[in-house]
């Protein structure tokens, strides 16, 4: 059986980037369908949704693990500019 | 039953003294952890969900899902989104997953095996019926698009 080998680079990415939920078996279930005759855009096609999805993932753990401090920096942040704003600009 | 958090909402919903008013806040937030934990399906979900429920689906992993959702008329799904429905699922305890062989035409990776889980095929049961009893009363799906 020849197997055909996934664009290396997207193979890396996937590798090293995409992680979490059963990420293992997904990196599997691409090599598997890429043997039945897909094409390489196909392929990168996969990786970078696989890339945006792994990303919104994390980004929405983080922001529920820290909301309380995103919130807390968000208004800090906003005090501080109004602050500044009332101190140093004169109209 | 109520505890005496809860108990301060329904006895004096709109009067926030100063002394309760953190009891009242701390209500608000239970309350709005319970809308949150009452999830519905979105779209791709209920599709996944229907695609592990079929009988012939024994065996359903990622690929014979995603290819189930197409070869039902569905659109061409990513394989990543499948799996982004497929921890919602999971999470919501309406699939359980175990892990098959590692296998060479994979690549050497295994394959994650889905099946329904009684709450599951209860979800998809409801909505499925939900579903048709809307569809049936709107008139306007048969005709032609205005």
């Amino acid at each position: 059986m020849t197997v055909r080998q996934p664009p290396a680079l997207a193979a890396w990415l996937l590798r090293h980037l995409v992680s979490g939920y059963r990420s293992e078996s997904l990196a599997g279930d691409l090599f598997e369908e890429y043997q039945t005759g897909r094409t390489p855009s196909w392929y990168w096609r996969e990786v970078m949704t696989a890339l945006l999805v792994s990303a919104r993932c994390r980004a929405r753990l983080l922001f529920s693990r820290y909301t309380a401090e995103i919130i807390l920096l968000i208004v800090g942040l906003t005090g501080a500019a109004l602050t500044w704003a009332s101190t140093f600009v004169r109209p | 039953m109520l505890t005496p958090a809860q108990g301060l909402l329904v006895t004096a919903p709109c009067g926030i003294h100063q002394a309760g008013a953190h009891l009242w806040l701390g209500n608000l937030f239970h309350i709005m952890e319970i809308m949150r934990k009452r999830e519905y399906l979105g779209q791709l979900e209920l599709m996944v969900l229907l695609a592990v429920v079929r009988p012939s689906a024994r065996n359903a992993y990622g690929i014979s899902i995603a290819h189930d959702i197409a070869g039902s008329g569905g659109r061409q799904v990513a394989l990543a989104s499948v799996y982004a429905a497929l921890e919602r699922l999971e999470r919501k305890g309406f699939v359980v997953s175990s892990l098959g062989e590692p296998r060479l035409e994979r690549g050497g990776k295994a394959r994650t095996y889905f099946r329904p889980t009684p709450a599951g095929i209860k979800e998809a049961r409801e909505t499925h019926a939900m579903l048709m009893r809307l569809s049936g009363s709107a008139s306007g799906l048969g005709g032609e698009p205005a």
